[in-house]
């Protein structure tokens, strides 16, 4: 007898609604990105010498702390798949404890520009700097509250229930994730 | 520990492991800045590949959901690097 | 009023959408030379210039856009109706809301074209007054949409948590689409504070994406409504048909 490997369904997690949200909102921020290599291809020594002032660690480790978060989402949602619904609560807050401490670390490399006399009209890559962040960090606080939301709903929860509203959520913090991955590299490191 | 979670730690050991090869290694003033700067741009471009298909489930989806993604990311990395070069 | 009349109206106030669209690419973006918007960080004198310039145009734009945005209230005022089916009971809260924002909408549109008409009636004036107002209609859209957001996102919502329908009003995907259109506009309040480059009012983000996202939303939500009312219709007949039906066969 051929017992040949089932072939896994293809399916799209969550609601369609929230990827067109989610491929609308990227392209979005890859726009803004062009923007910004545009202007900085305009004045490149202004652009690097700006960077210079820029903390590589805070950006560094924040990459790592939304990696992270995103992985625990990602293990939450295969707990309630597994038919484990009560490891996800644990996997929710933690997620949500990554992405306070996101927003922590934000408020203290901001403050620490301010305090230099860096603001967003001291140049047009500060400009930059902390508009494309600033609006990625208005999407991190809007995730947050996604993920308190996730969090909270998971302890309720039935064993075998719909997963559509966890993934739509899970799918815009990954987004969320994703877009600092670009915003990092490309703000920070581009030299 | 199932087959599904290895994966999603191993995934994210990689993404971690190519973040702070970015951030700590590529950056150092000894490595050439356009050659940081490159490498740089195609490791974001490959680690947003593994977080659209690991991480959000792209993997598994429906093919005009892949290539929407797929499309995204070889755009965006095209436009930066084309760009930074010009 | 007999039942074709109301569906006259309901139809009539639903393609005032597409008309307002229409009409405002013509007079105010055409004709209004806003296309594209002056640059915020010209010399006052090139302001005062491109009224001189462009003086009948942007006089005849403006003076009949102001008129044509109106148009947005009866459409405003069908998809208040509508969602309230939706909502059914004594609070259709977010059909309320829906309401409020679309007024508002047409005021804050208004009074941004107001200032310009006023720019235009007396083009000899100091560039610097000319260049005031000319920034203060632009600031007025683009500083005061936080009521088109809700009005938008309200519309949204409602019609997501519609689970009676057999056919909900809208598809998931053009609800999503609708509250990111509304949300586009929250980063053109930076044109407030910088007057070169995307954030700008004549930008990528404060200009390019958010206005024709309102007016492409604008088609793509009338077009939805105009096949829900044809379906309405059509249930509504079938369903007096039915009751005919019965109603002869018990008494034949």
């Amino acid at each position: 007898m051929n017992l040949a490997a089932a072939r896994p369904e293809l399916r799209l997690p969550g609601v369609g609604g929230i990827w067109v949200f989610v491929f609308a909102d990227m392209t979005m921020f890859a726009l803004m990105f062009v923007c910004f290599m545009l202007d900085r291809h305009a004045s490149p020594a202004l652009f690097e010498e700006s960077r210079q002032a820029l903390n590589r660690d805070f950006g560094g480790v924040n990459t790592l702390i939304l990696l992270t978060s995103s992985m625990l989402v990602v293990l939450a949602i295969e707990a309630m798949k597994r038919g484990r619904p009560r490891l996800a609560p644990g996997f929710f807050a933690l997620a949500l404890a990554c992405g306070c401490a996101f927003m922590v670390s934000k408020a203290f490399e901001y403050t620490g520009k301010f305090q230099a006399g860096i603001t967003m009209l001291t140049n047009d890559f500060f400009m930059y700097y902390f508009i494309l962040t600033g609006i990625h960090l208005v999407h991190v606080i809007a995730g947050n509250v996604v993920l308190a939301v996730l969090w909270r709903k998971s302890r309720s929860a039935p064993a075998g229930g719909s997963l559509s509203l966890y993934e739509s959520g899970a799918t815009y913090w990954h987004m969320v994730d994703l877009l600092w991955v670009c915003l990092f590299p490309l703000l920070y490191l581009v030299r | 520990m199932s087959s599904a979670v290895k994966s999603i730690l191993a995934v994210w050991l990689l993404l971690m492991l190519s973040t702070a090869a970015s951030t700590w290694g590529l950056s150092r003033p000894a490595v050439a800045p356009t050659v940081s700067t490159l490498a740089v741009m195609v490791i974001a471009a490959i680690k947003v590949g593994l977080v659209m298909a690991y991480f959000m489930g792209l993997r598994c989806a429906p093919l005009p959901w892949r290539l929407a993604g797929a499309i995204w990311v070889a755009a965006a990395a095209a436009a930066v690097m084309i760009i930074y070069l010009a | 009023m007999d039942e074709k009349t109301q569906i006259l109206y309901q139809k009539i106030s639903i393609y005032c959408g597409p008309i307002f669209v229409t009409t405002f690419v013509i007079f105010w973006a055409w004709l209004g030379h806003n296309l594209p918007p002056p640059h915020p960080d010209w010399p006052a004198q090139a302001f005062a210039d491109r009224y001189v310039n462009h003086l009948a145009a942007i006089r005849v734009g403006f003076l009949v856009a102001l008129i044509t945005i109106c148009l947005y209230l009866p459409w405003t005022g069908y998809v208040t109706a509508r969602m309230k089916l939706i909502e059914r009971g004594q609070f259709p809260v977010l059909s309320y809301l829906q309401l409020l924002g679309g007024g508002l909408t047409v005021m804050v549109v208004s009074i941004s074209m107001w200032c310009w008409v006023v720019a235009a009636q007396r083009p000899e004036r100091l560039p610097e007054i000319t260049q005031m107002l000319t920034d203060a209609g632009w600031l007025m859209n683009d500083t005061v949409y936080m009521c088109t957001t809700l009005q938008m996102v309200a519309m949204a919502l409602c019609v997501m948590a519609d689970k009676k329908s057999k056919t909900p009003l809208m598809p998931g995907w053009a609800c999503y689409l609708t509250i990111f259109c509304g949300c586009t506009f929250f980063p053109a309040s930076l044109t407030a504070v910088l007057r070169n480059g995307p954030f700008a009012y004549d930008g990528l983000v404060g200009f390019w994406i958010p206005y024709p996202a309102w007016l492409v939303w604008e088609f793509v939500a009338s077009y939805f409504l105009i096949v829900d009312l044809h379906r309405r219709v059509r249930e509504e007949r079938d369903v007096v048909e039915q009751v005919t039906a019965a109603v002869a066969q018990a008494a034949g």
